[in-house]
């Protein structure tokens, strides 16, 4: 009896929690079938803000290398091989962009909000990238 | 306009609470960039519920703003992010609360939890200009959807507690 009323009384709270679950489950499935796709020649553009700050072809990266990029509180600094690139370390206290981890597939975005850098990963044309 | 010295004290004592509550769970760890459970929006839900949208208004703007000073990121992108979120997520909300009568607690926090992620990515987008940012959506909408429930039952138990009633039948409003 108690739970028949619990139903009754929550049952358009139910209707809401099932469409906004529809709703998670289509944008997972649009983000699945727009990212993590492994590509043969990967590009990473690093923003600060909406400046790009560099861009760096992936796929032509032959050894592991860091450098160090000013975010608009601190330093970070960045590593890459080939086909993939991730944060080594930030001055920001979270680390969210630290433990993203090495980053090698198109569409997977790293974020630092502290230092308002944005790290877009994606598959490289001919002519969009410096090194 | 006359503010009693209860209401000015009842308001406050909620602020410190929704503040403390703010503070306290930035000290949780998760690993996708924005992840919160929320807490604050106890506050924000049973103020809005209990006694009308303006107190639960200045509730949250307030918090906002002090978490903000505290945390050190006033005027900063985690300030626009909180700030889109937590008032798109009242008005919405509110909306809610209105006209969808047949809603409880649960149902109007799981509305609000839904339009306080999609407020803040909406600030990511502008900031970064970048659609692929919508990688972190899914994950971080269901995260926010479970913690709206969660929330939603906490603010619905503490209101229908006989000690809340009281302090709600000595309430000013």
């Amino acid at each position: 009896m108690k739970a028949k009323e619990l139903f009754k009384k929550h049952f358009f709270d139910g209707i809401v929690l099932l469409s906004l679950i529809a709703i998670t489950i289509i944008s997972f499935a649009l983000v699945l079938s727009f990212s993590n796709k492994p590509a043969s020649s990967l590009k990473a553009d690093i923003y600060r803000e909406n400046t790009l700050l560099r861009t760096i072809d992936l796929s032509k990266v032959e050894k592991e290398e860091s450098f160090v990029i000013e975010g608009s509180k601190g330093e970070m600094v960045i590593s890459i091989k080939h086909n993939a690139i991730k944060v080594e370390d930030s001055s920001c206290y979270k680390k969210y962009c630290v433990h993203e981890g090495w980053v090698d597939k198109a569409g997977h975005p790293i974020i630092c909000a502290y230092n308002s850098i944005y790290i877009y990963v994606g598959e490289a044309s001919f002519s969009d990238v410096d090194i | 306009m006359r503010i009693s010295v209860r209401k000015i004290t009842f308001y406050a004592i909620m602020l410190a609470l929704s503040l403390a509550l703010s503070i306290a769970e930035s000290f949780i760890p998760f690993s996708i960039p924005g992840l919160k459970i929320g807490l604050a929006n106890i506050i924000t839900l049973i103020l809005l519920c209990n006694f009308g949208f303006f107190p639960a208004f200045a509730v949250n703007i307030g918090r906002v703003l002090l978490t903000s000073l505290i945390l050190g990121n006033f005027l900063q992108m985690g300030f626009f992010m909180s700030l889109a979120g937590s008032m798109l997520s009242l008005i919405t909300m509110t909306l809610a609360y209105i006209f969808l009568k047949r809603l409880t607690m649960v149902g109007v926090s799981l509305i609000g939890a839904f339009f306080h992620i999609f407020a803040q990515f909406m600030v990511a987008l502008l900031y970064f200009g970048s659609w692929s940012i919508f990688y972190y959506f899914p994950l971080t909408m269901a995260f926010s959807l479970a913690s709206g429930i969660v929330i939603g039952i906490i603010a619905l138990l503490i209101s229908s507690m006989k000690s809340f009633e009281r302090i709600k039948g000595n309430s000013p409003n």
